[in-house]
């Protein structure tokens, strides 16, 4: 992290992610601020890490995106330059100051960076967030390697400044987390205290102002669109052939392997890193020969639009193909460029590559999947397994954002649906209104509370609604890497933080049943949870366990060998399955020897969070001082685990 | 340009991307170009986690252009050089990106995922895993690092180190021994020196000297 801070021209290992906050350092920005969010949640953890080295600099982890591109929005116009992050659906948050950002326009520079997630492989879905400019009209510039990254949002903040405009940077997940090398810029100085320089005509959006600004937002990204601005963005790589490829982000970079596989040298490229306002000059230029334009491009085909809109426009007669080659949902890879492209020119697909995709296929078909779970020692683990086992399945149970989202999965299969943040309490309300007759229990997160849940609940309580909310309570941001939340009250070096009172915020609210219990004591917390269950109207449960990850880091430097260990023991142990497979914690393994199979408890997994003690019926989990490994145990048991 | 292609597979926790980190680290020591994605996203624990190395260069001082300069973060199948992998199932998911020329290393200890646990699915033995290998690639070196490293170091992640030093004998990367020792050295842990070096005897002990 040390090394984002070295001079101009050194070359660094760097995370696509880090090469975007290189950038804001390099522009001397003196305002970040983002809602932690995969895959763009790096950039914030680089200025935490940094912030100290950083003069005249505030970065904070916001409530929600709404408030953060507010924040930015008001430090922009007190003259710092601000960088907001997020995550594609973040945006959905965030639009609102986002369509109203380009009618007031900006102080300082500001910069959007977007993550954008095709194939969803961290998301609840991958929607493609390059259509909001269209209506927001912010410039969107789509990066497509490293040094790209840093260098865009670098170029970002000038412009942002000329045409007093923000800019939104889109890198996928690709991008966000490619790690290679980067070549360093130089550090401008940093601004000294902020300003704010009233400007009424713009800020204070009202009537016939607002209606002169909405105009004049029209007029700069004209003005941007004509100038020689965005030319530096985008590139064109000649050839003779009567085609040509269009292209933009990481895409380019795929696109250019395929057509190097396919031995495809005359064809030419058009890299488009500015895909609004749309470099239409360069696409005259670039297609005024062509028969035929393909277009390779993640998710919805906005580039495509872009080409086909300009086109028709310019009169171009080429013919334009785009997603008839490659499919508008999950994520773009190499193999679909080469796929696209042999398919245009009639080239094959090299036969070790095409055999390999569909051996390597076949074998990938055939093989037991890898779902996630929670973590050895996760708190969610006992409180998911808790309502399973309180409510036997006879229940609604409501899904939310964070690391519990993983309830969904085997072994627990407990959670019905999933879509935006605080969809869990939110929806629950709807179905209790209607005469639903089974009970429902909803899931959300302290972070996800707090980014949008407080009005959910407020809401809940107003109209009188049936539902057991159960807090899941773990103090920290959990899913995207431990960033603060608004209940971390402890932190990993033991430093105190003034951690909001949940339970007396929720007594605010007016929710008259509140209950907090301990999540290792699963027999207790399943009591509570069979006692509120059938109550009426919306109870909560404030399930409280720390982070696993988090208690340990604190814990680090206790030698595990004068710790606790929790083992099984053989004779009492009825291999009922609660543990291993009903409580499902990877820390509890199987394995046989010459008296047969058992289970046990892997020492160098387990952290000791004592749940699996309390689910067994048996009592045959024990807390002992001694390791097991001191103790004989078979050879064999060891080396196999089935 | 030319480029050589790793990958490395294993699950959640194995220290599969703290891995790829010091095979890239050793480009910056080489100074060769080096670029690639991983797949993280949250905290959990116990799922696929893959990251792919993609080292390039410039041949004969040549420059590159734009026709040919890569950096990709991400590899067309049947194009990695080099598969590590932490886990026997999750190498096989990546049998995709080999060819009859790859190097397969792979650590024999299985981690069980849920599925089979919930006696759902089967896994395969591991002589059925290497066979589905060996249907892509030809070379595969096998060893049970999860014991080794247990056994002679204390703790399952001291396989990283061990693997690396493994690949600096029976890959050709084209980074040095020398580099991925500067790479490791940077992390200030004296023990995977050692884990390095127990590395380089375990493959020149099974599998001669390159």
């Amino acid at each position: 992290m040390e090394e984002l801070l070295r001079p101009q021209n050194e070359v660094i290992l760097a995370m696509g992610n880090e090469a975007i906050a290189r950038a804001g350092i390099e522009a001397g920005i003196g305002y970040f601020s983002m809602y932690p969010g995969t895959p763009a949640t790096e950039i914030g953890q680089t200025f935490e890490n940094l912030k100290d080295q950083l003069p005249d600099f505030y970065m904070e982890y916001s409530a929600n995106e709404h408030v953060s591109l507010n924040g930015a929005m008001g430090a922009s116009w007190a003259g710092a330059r601000s960088m907001v992050a997020m995550k594609h659906v973040g945006m959905n948050v965030a639009s609102e100051p986002a369509h109203f950002l380009g009618y007031t326009g900006v102080g300082a520079g500001l910069v959007i960076v977007i993550g954008s997630d095709p194939g969803a492989t961290s998301s609840t879905g991958e929607q493609d967030d390059r259509w909001y400019s269209l209506h927001t009209h912010l410039p969107l510039l789509e990066p497509g390697t490293i040094q790209e990254a840093k260098d865009f949002t670098l170029a970002a903040f000038a412009l942002s400044e000329k045409y007093s405009l923000p800019f939104v940077i889109n890198a996928p997940s690709r991008l966000c987390h490619n790690i290679g090398d980067l070549r360093l810029g130089r550090i401008a100085p940093r601004k000294g205290r902020g300003e704010f320089k009233p400007n009424y005509q713009r800020y204070f959006n009202l009537f016939g102002q607002a209606v002169r600004n909405h105009q004049d937002c029209l007029d700069r990204v004209a003005a941007l669109a004509r100038s020689g601005d965005i030319l530096a963005f985008n590139k064109i790589i000649s050839g003779d052939a009567p085609w040509g490829v269009v292209t933009s982000s990481v895409n380019h970079l795929y696109a250019m392997e395929a057509l190097e596989i396919l031995g495809l040298f005359d064809v030419p490229v058009f890299k488009v890193g500015i895909t609004y306002p749309f470099p239409s000059a360069q696409l005259q230029e670039f297609a005024k020969n062509l028969k035929k334009i393909v277009i390779i491009e993640d998710l919805e085909g906005f580039l495509e639009y872009q080409v086909k809109r300009h086109g028709f426009e310019l009169g171009l007669k080429c013919e334009v193909i785009g997603k008839e080659l490659i499919p508008p949902s999950g994520e773009t890879n190499p193999d679909m460029a080469l796929e696209a492209l042999s398919r245009v020119s009639g080239r094959k697909i090299p036969e070790h590559i095409s055999r390999a995709a569909s051996v390597g296929d076949e074998i990938a078909s055939s093989i037991p999947q890898r779902v996630a779970t929670f973590c050895i020692g996760c708190p969610h683990r006992a409180s998911v397994y808790a309502v399973l086992a309180a409510t036997g399945r006879n229940a609604i149970i409501g899904g939310d954002i964070g690391c519990y989202t993983m309830a969904s999965l085997p072994p627990f299969r407990a959670a019905e649906w999933c879509t935006c943040m605080n969809c869990g309490l939110s929806a629950a309300q709807g179905i209790s209104h209607v005469g639903e007759s089974k009970p429902i229990v909803t899931f959300v997160g302290d972070s996800t509370f707090f980014h949008s849940g407080i009005q959910s609940l407020q809401n809940a309580i107003a109209n009188n609604a049936d539902a057991l909310l159960i807090i899941l309570d773990n103090r920290w941001v959990a899913m995207t890497g431990h960033q603060k939340s608004p209940t971390t009250s402890l932190g990993v070096k033991g430093e105190r933080m003034d951690g909001i009172d949940l339970k007396a915020l929720l007594k605010a609210l007016g929710a008259t049943r509140v209950r907090m219990v301990d999540v290792f004591d699963v027999p207790r917390l399943r009591s509570v949870i069979a006692d509120e269950l059938v109550r009426p109207g919306i109870r909560i449960i404030i399930a409280k366990g720390e982070c696993s990850l988090q208690s340990l880091r604190r814990e680090r430097y206790v030698p595990p060998e004068y710790g606790e260990f929790y083992t099984i023991v053989r004779e009492r142990c009825q291999r009922c399955g609660a543990c291993y497979k009903e409580f499902g914690c990877p820390a509890i393994m199987e394995a046989d020897d010459e008296v047969g199979e058992y289970y046990y408890i892997d020492e160098e997994t387990c952290v000791r969070c004592g749940a699996c003690k309390t689910v067994c019926p048996n009592s045959a989990i024990v807390l002992s001082r001694l390791s097991p490994r001191k103790e004989a145990q078979p050879e064999e048991s060891l080396r196999s685990n089935r | 340009m030319p480029v050589y292609n790793a990958l490395v597979a294993g699950i959640g926790g194995q220290g599969v991307i703290t891995l790829g980190t010091l095979l890239k680290k050793a480009a910056l020591k080489a100074g060769i170009h080096v670029s690639g994605s991983e797949r993280r996203g949250g905290a959990q624990r116990e799922g696929h986690v893959s990251t792919i190395i993609r080292y390039q260069w410039h041949e004969d001082g040549r420059e590159a252009d734009e026709r040919h300069e890569i950096c990709s973060p991400m590899l067309p199948a049947g194009s990695a050089h080099l598969l590590i992998g932490l886990e026997p199932l999750e190498a096989a998911r990546l049998a995709r990106y080999l060819n009859t020329a790859s190097t397969v290393i792979l650590n024999s200890f299985p981690l069980t995922p849920i599925p089979v646990k919930l006696g759902e699915a089967k896994y395969p033995p591991l002589e059925v895993i290497i066979e589905m290998l060996q249907r892509l690639a030809k070379r595969i070196y096998t060893w049970n690092l999860t014991e080794i490293a247990r056994e002679e170091f204390g703790h399952s992640r001291a396989m990283n180190a061990i693997c690396l030093g493994i690949a600096s004998r029976v890959a050709d990367l084209p980074v040095s021994e020398t580099s991925l020792l500067a790479a490791l050295q940077e992390e200030g842990r004296p023990a995977d020196i050692e884990c390095f070096r127990r590395g380089i005897s375990l493959a020149d002990a099974e599998y001669g000297q390159k």
